[in-house]
């Protein structure tokens, strides 16, 4: 099983995805960037479920920092956030995440959606 | 017959004796020469006088370092020789002293001492015997005192005095240098001697010629004897004795001089000098005065003359050729003006020759200005005679009454209009002051005092004055008083007076119509002006004073273009800004009509400096003095609501988003059949909650809203003692648990407060609710309520704490935000909403809140309400 690691401040959207995802993936949480910055040390996951608008680092610009340590650089990352204008996500995306899904989302697109994501092919 | 030229001169001679009528340019040649021949005087004699000093002194440092050179070298050679003769002294021992043959060979073998001394090398024995080379005959010298002063032991080497001797036929100077043997005794004398008379080494210098007539000699100081000389006969001369000649005495007396004196054959000489310290001798160079002065006498010669002769009589040519040609533009002016006065008809079509701009052209320039001004004057004078006699007629055919008065206002002229329209004869008012019969009672006093005070500084008036005939008729009269100025002097008045009596009654009447219009414009709240059909600033109400802090009588009048930069100023972007000057005013307006413009009901936004936003509209009309109204409102607040509400909306529907996607992913859960039966009802149980507190948001979001849109005037304000309400607020608040005790505590005596009580209620739950989600379960609630001082104001304090989680100083700074919560992640349910809420409240109240807290140790919020007699007693207080 693929590993998803979920970061986002409210412990209830947490549990959200861990319910609408768990059966398919193993998930694993942290509650801000510094606290995912030292998980990902222990344990590398394939994607990462990344919250923009949270205390601290925001999602966005650890985004950014993630995608210029090489050893990261094969990590998919998904923003989940509740900007929903068209150049917030636009610049989401061009942070170097593989998808955006805005809030409220359905568990089942975000199922297809991570499926989708980590089926792409690096060019 | 008389010869021509003589004729002339005889002619001009006869000129000369008038000096006022000499032409000008003989007087310039006459003032030239004068001074060219004075200067030329002055300076012959002031050149001669100091080239003479000049070369003198020139001449004596030249001698002096010519004798300097030839004594040094003189010295030089004397050095040598004597220490050539002191070297040989050491070629001879006792031993050979007698044996002759040995020191003849001796001396052969120094070929060299030979050369150095003309007349031979000797050796003179102590006892008188002379040894000397094979070659030569021995003779005795005369100079035997050197000799012995060697032998002696007097002198260890000597220059002897030069002599005539009789033994040699010569005259004759020795050298001499002791001979010594190994104990030092002199045992003999080594003798150089030199003859004067054949060639010597002293002659290489004295034999040359100093300069044409002068010469070099070289003088025995000591036996006033000449040694050599450039005359040759002169060798052995005895000098003058002492005293005879004053510049002989001189130059022996010092070892180096320079004077002008007469010598010896009374010619006077310069004469310099320097010792030759070996030989202890002085070199002389002496030259005649008459040599070096020659280049000065040469200046008085015929030949100078001549020279100084042919410049003066060329300089006078030359002058009087350029003087003739530099005066021929005035001659030809002076003929010109002459023709022309013949024909004074022509006289001011023309203008005279200008040749060159120098200072003639610049006279004859101005002399053409001159003719122009003159012209032009009896142009203007033969067209105001045509004027004079239209305005004759104008003033005696005219309707209007024309006066003409002195500068005190007396009467001198007035037209027959003025006669016919009065009933006052000419006779009458003659001489006298109008005002004194044509004024009467209605005559505004101001008017007459404007009239006075203009005449009494001699300037103009134009005012409309009340008047009346000799019928006693009343009539208006428009008076325009023109002072009639004289050589910047004003000599008095011409006055029209047109009667205006008709126009002021209707005048009137539309004028209190007017007053009316004008002071409902006045009271219009709304910033508004008026533009006239010339487009100046016609009206402007005090609303636009007070705007745009100005006075009105620094717009009125002013063009639309100025008011346009005026407002322009009073804007902070003023890139985009539309000018109404730019914008052209419509033409096609039916008389008293009126038409809006197309951004009319909008306007157009002004940022102003001060930071209110205006709103400026336009209307075009078609009415007497007025087409186009422009007025402005203020929408400051307006935008800034407009601004506070976006923002708020877009945070609210940001806020609404995390609720609603906890609600809409469960749903879809569960409507798929996710979970067993336990997680399925934990996900209601989640849907739930979540809507709860959406619930709890929208109420919230919708008391922000409402409160904020409130105006203060809406609250149902009433002086009261709000002590019960709080008592029964704390008794009845219920929470989910139902565990946490409020311990009130009310101060006896509390003072009355302006509220809206159901405001104030809110405002402490909100408070209260906040206290218990962040406390631990059974934790107290303590509430305060008491009278206090406050900013130096009596307040009405309730204070609310807790002993809970408390916040960090960062969390507490923004605790007023909207939608701020310290602690978003946790377990407590809110909205972010409370503080604000709470804050708003307070602020319509005009109190204020203050939150006090720590962290993990719990947090304190004050309310400070105004005492509601706190500005009645202050008012006392500053009384009394």
């Amino acid at each position: 099983m693929k590993k998803i690691l979920v970061i986002d401040d409210n412990a209830e959207i947490r549990k959200l995805i861990k319910v609408s995802v768990g059966t398919k993936y193993i998930v694993t949480e942290a509650i801000s960037a510094v606290d995912a910055s030292l998980r990902l040390e222990d344990d590398k996951p394939d994607l990462i479920l990344l919250d923009i608008m949270m205390p601290g680092v925001n999602g966005l610009d650890w985004c950014k920092l993630i995608r210029r340590w090489y050893e990261y650089s094969d990590i998919k990352i998904i923003l989940i956030s509740a900007l929903i204008q068209q150049n917030e996500i636009i610049e989401g995306l061009q942070a170097g995440a593989n998808g955006y899904i805005t809030k409220p989302f359905s568990p089942t697109h975000l199922l297809s959606e991570i499926e989708r994501v980590l089926n792409e092919q690096i060019v | 017959m008389t010869w021509k030229p003589f004729e002339k001169i005889n002619e001009h001679l006869n000129k000369m004796k008038n000096l006022k009528s000499l032409s000008l340019k003989t007087k310039v040649i006459a003032a030239v020469l004068a001074s060219f021949v004075l200067a030329a005087i002055l300076l012959i004699s002031f050149a001669k006088k100091n080239i003479r000093e000049d070369i003198l002194s020139l001449s004596a440092k030249q001698q002096v370092s010519t004798a300097n050179v030839a004594a040094a070298q003189l010295n030089h050679e004397f050095y040598d020789r004597l220490t050539a003769l002191a070297v040989a002294t050491q070629f001879f021992t006792r031993a050979m002293l007698n044996q002759p043959p040995l020191i003849q060979a001796e001396i052969s073998r120094h070929p060299v001492l030979e050369t150095l001394f003309n007349e031979g090398l000797y050796i003179v024995k102590a006892d008188g015997t002379i040894i000397s080379d094979q070659a030569r005959e021995i003779k005795p010298f005369i100079d035997q005192a050197s000799i012995k002063a060697v032998l002696s032991g007097q002198a260890k080497s000597i220059v002897g005095t030069p002599s005539l001797d009789q033994y040699h036929q010569a005259p004759l100077f020795l050298m001499v240098n002791a001979i010594s043997d190994e104990q030092g005794q002199v045992i003999a004398a080594l003798v150089g001697a030199t003859n004067l008379a054949k060639i010597n080494f002293i002659d290489k210098v004295t034999s040359n010629q100093y300069g044409e007539n002068g010469e070099f000699l070289i003088v025995d100081h000591q036996h006033r004897l000449i040694v050599s000389a450039t005359d040759k006969n002169r060798v052995m001369e005895q000098l003058p004795p002492l005293d005879k000649i004053a510049l002989i005495d001189e130059y022996l007396a010092s070892h180096s001089s320079s004077s002008v004196g007469l010598n010896s054959k009374g010619v006077e000489v310069l004469e310099s000098s320097k010792l030759i310290p070996l030989a202890g001798w002085q070199f002389i160079v002496t030259l005649p005065t008459a040599e070096i002065f020659a280049p000065i006498r040469a200046l008085n010669n015929a030949r100078t003359m001549l020279c100084a002769l042919i410049a003066i009589m060329l300089m006078i040519i030359l002058s009087r050729w350029s003087l003739k040609k530099l005066f021929i533009p005035m001659t030809e002016a002076a003929q010109t003006l002459a023709t022309w006065s013949k024909n004074p008809e022509n006289f001011t079509q023309q203008h005279l020759k200008v040749h060159h701009h120098d200072e003639i052209g610049t006279l004859i320039k101005a002399f053409n200005q001159l003719l122009a001004i003159n012209g032009a004057r009896e142009a203007m004078l033969s067209a105001s005679k045509e004027e004079y006699k239209k305005l004759a007629i104008v003033a005696q055919t005219t309707t209007n009454s024309v006066s003409i008065t002195d500068c005190y206002g007396h009467v001198l002229w007035v037209n027959p209009a003025f006669i016919a329209f009065t009933g006052y004869s000419a006779a009458f008012m003659l001489g006298k002051k109008l005002g004194s019969f044509l004024q009467g009672a209605e005559t505004n006093p101001d008017t007459v005092k404007i009239m006075h005070g203009a005449i009494k500084h001699h300037k103009g008036f134009n005012v409309e004055v009340v008047n009346y005939k000799k019928s006693g008729e009343k009539y208006w009269t428009h008076i325009i008083a023109t002072p009639i100025d004289e050589d910047n002097k004003n000599s008095g008045y011409v006055s029209i007076q047109s009667d205006i009596t008709s126009q002021k009654q209707v005048l009137a009447s539309t004028e209190r119509e007017h007053e009316d219009k004008e002071a409902l414009f006045d009271s219009n709240p709304n910033p508004m002006l008026a533009i006239s059909p010339e487009r100046q600033v016609s009206y402007v109400n005090p609303a636009f004073c007070q705007l745009f802090k100005v006075k009105a009588k620094q717009i009125l009048s002013i063009h639309e273009i100025e008011l346009d930069n005026f407002i322009k100023e009073k804007c902070i972007h003023t890139d985009n800004y539309i000018a109404t000057s730019n914008l052209a005013i419509k033409s096609d307006i039916k008389v008293g009509k009126t038409i809006a413009s197309k951004d009319h009901a909008l306007g157009f936004n002004l940022e102003l400096t001060d930071g209110k936003v205006i709103a400026r509209h336009y209307i075009d009309c078609n009415i007497p003095r007025i087409s186009r109204i422009i007025y402005y409102n203020d929408i400051t607040e307006r935008i800034l609501i407009d601004k506070m509400k976006s923002e708020f909306v877009a945070t609210a529907a940001h806020e609404l988003r995390t609720p609603m996607t906890m609600i809409y992913g469960y749903t879809e859960l569960l409507k798929m059949g996710a979970g067993n039966a336990d997680e399925k009802h934990e996900m209601l149980e989640v849907i739930y909650n979540q809507s709860n507190a959406m619930i709890n948001l929208l109420n919230d979001m919708l008391d922000v809203a409402r409160i904020e849109a409130q105006a203060v005037g809406l609250l149902q304000m009433k002086t009261q003692q709000i002590g019960p309400s709080l008592v029964t607020l704390a008794e009845t608040f219920i929470t989910s648990d139902n565990h946490n005790k409020i311990n009130l505590h009310l101060a006896q005596n509390l003072p009355e407060v302006k509220v809206d009580i159901a405001k104030i209620e809110q405002a402490v739950k909100n408070c209260l609710s906040n206290a218990y989600k962040f406390s631990p379960k059974h934790g107290p609630i303590d509430m305060h309520v008491a009278e206090v001082m406050h900013d130096g104001q009596r307040k009405l304090l309730i204070a609310i704490e807790d002993y809970g989680i408390g916040m960090t100083p960062e969390q507490l700074a923004r605790v007023f935000e909207k939608f701020y919560r310290a602690n978003p992640a946790g377990a407590i349910p809110g909205t972010g909403l409370g503080m604000a809420i709470i804050k708003n409240i307070m602020d319509q109240h005009g109190g204020s809140v203050e939150i006090e807290s720590k962290y993990k140790l719990g947090t304190k919020v004050m309310l400070y309400l105004p005492v509601a007699d706190s500005i009645s007693i202050d008012a006392v207080i500053k009384n009394t």
